[in-house]
């Protein structure tokens, strides 16, 4: 039996998410902006593929995809850019991009449209 | 958890999860090794001719929607069973009874030894579809919003007026009932509802429609919601419902079990994991041909969770990737928050549950003894 593993599992299911220092809350929307920006010409940001849109409060990033990206490749190429942040910011960072609304023609008629704020 | 209800064909659980029948998986995770899924999730189309209030696929949409081909679809199913998978069931993101594939990859499953199961609306399961896939499935779950016509079609399509859709349901899911019956299969059949705060006079007439059907069970479940709270469900107003919950439960006879999902109700938006472990057990793949862990996951939004399209690429290639293997543990790792980072009470709550309480040692899980329950294969 891996015991490393076995108490690494155990480890990580105890664990606490680092969460937004109150430094990073009392800056303002372009302060934390900066922030990222710095960060992101610090790493070869590709700025062809993805446009950063916004970091909150709660440490989220949000990012847009400009040119469609491949399903195999887009995953990994943001989870990449997300550790690339907590690396070089802080490791309360996490990176979304902007939802998608449903496509459904009848199920629109419902009139839900996705929330961006978490309430 | 639950230890699930004794029917006349065995124990059916719906409010607790079967690892315990699966504990080869189990030691392998917690040995590191990359296991396969016991169970897939899925669903062969984004579309769907229903307009449910409740509905999470309206939260699902990613970027890309891809054509699934009965020949993706087959090969899927032959990558499934080289890998170890256990079973499939064709419910979220999509009615998978309107795709073409919908009957052969049924048929494919059962051929290659895989359990396979469905949930639908029944609107589009004709009796010729019916005749072909209802002796290959283990089971089948009827999506019935409510017990009434009227508040059906409400709930469930434009407006109260459309009682048709109603009608036809009932008639599909009646001649299912009979065929059952006729063949005596061994395929379990139920009828489900998606408790809001709002339907509580809903609740009795559900019961009794399932009663009056003879389907196996009627289950009320709770409404699951995304992290933004798109659909506002506020599940503090479920307790106001508990009462009535029981009453329904009480009026079961020996052919309808009635159902409620009391431990995803009660746990409602605090779970008590903060990893989501579970998809390493019960992934889910998107009617768009997306695999990502969890159809929460499948908006455009978390799209760093985002692993391949098996239209694209052969789902054994994905399952072998790095990138699978990435996403996996990036969600049982601190950087995830259950609480914070996806919706409420995702389809591997109870395995979430049950898998953070085994590695935390609050209770190990052990090897299921006795009988295996129903569907022991769907976690």
């Amino acid at each position: 039996m891996d015991i490393e593993y076995k108490e690494r599992l155990k480890a990580n299911a105890f664990a606490v998410t680092p969460k937004a220092t109150n430094e990073w809350m009392n800056l303002d929307d372009s302060e934390r902006a900066n922030i990222i920006r710095s960060a992101l010409d610090k790493c070869n940001f590709n700025s062809n593929i993805l446009e950063f849109v916004e970091a909150k409060k709660d440490g989220q990033v949000i990012f847009r995809i400009l040119n469609d990206i491949n399903p195999s490749e887009r995953g990994e190429l943001l989870l990449d850019l997300e550790f690339v942040l907590k690396k070089e910011v802080h490791d309360f960072i996490f990176i979304n991009i902007e939802p998608l609304g449903d496509k459904n023609s009848l199920r629109k008629l419902r009139g839900i449209d996705i929330k961006k704020e978490t309430t | 958890m639950s230890n699930g209800i004794q029917t006349k064909e065995g124990n059916l659980i719906l409010d607790s999860h079967k690892l315990s029948y699966h504990m080869d998986r189990v030691n392998a995770w917690e040995n590191g090794e990359r296991i396969a899924p016991v169970s897939v999730d899925m669903a062969l189309t984004r579309g769907c001719g229903a307009m449910c209030s409740f509905c999470y696929a309206m939260m699902q949409e990613s970027q890309n929607r891809f054509s699934i081909k009965t020949s993706h679809a087959l090969n899927l199913l032959d990558d499934f069973a080289e890998i170890g998978v256990r079973s499939v069931s064709l419910v979220s993101d999509g009615e998978s009874t309107l795709s073409k594939a919908y009957v052969p990859f049924i048929q494919h499953a059962k051929k290659l030894g895989l359990d396979v199961a469905n949930a639908t609306n029944a609107w589009d399961w004709d009796e010729e579809k019916v005749d072909q896939v209802l002796p290959h499935l283990t089971w089948v779950r009827f999506t019935v919003a409510t017990g009434r016509p009227e508040s059906y079609a409400a709930h469930m399509y434009k407006g109260p007026e459309h009682t048709e859709v109603f009608d036809r349901a009932m008639k599909n899911i009646s001649y299912a009932v009979s065929l059952k019956k006729k063949l005596n299969l061994d395929v379990t059949l139920g009828i489900q509802m998606v408790l809001t705060p709002d339907l509580e006079d809903e609740i009795i007439p559900f019961a009794k429609l399932g009663l009056d059907l003879g389907v196996d069970y009627a289950v009320i479940k709770h409404c699951s919601d995304d992290e933004q709270k798109t659909l506002g469900i506020d599940y503090s107003l479920y307790e106001d419902m508990y009462e009535t919950m029981k009453t329904a439960e009480s009026m079961s006879n020996d052919v309808t079990k009635i159902i409620v999902k009391w431990d995803k109700i009660k746990d409602g938006d605090k779970p008590s994991y903060h990893r989501h472990f579970g998809p390493q057990f019960l992934l889910q793949i998107s009617g768009s041909g997306l695999i990502a862990p969890s159809g929460g996951f499948f908006n455009a939004k978390h799209s760093k969770l985002h692993i391949g399209n098996y239209v694209e690429e052969r789902f054994i290639d994905i399952f072998k990737s790095d990138r699978y293997w990435k996403a996996m543990d990036y969600l049982a790792s601190p950087f995830f928050d259950a609480h914070t980072m996806m919706g409420t009470l995702p389809i591997q709550h109870y395995i979430n549950v049950a898998l953070d309480n085994h590695v935390k040692g609050v209770q190990r899980l052990k090897e299921g003894t006795g009988p295996k329950p129903l569907h022991h294969n769907f976690l």
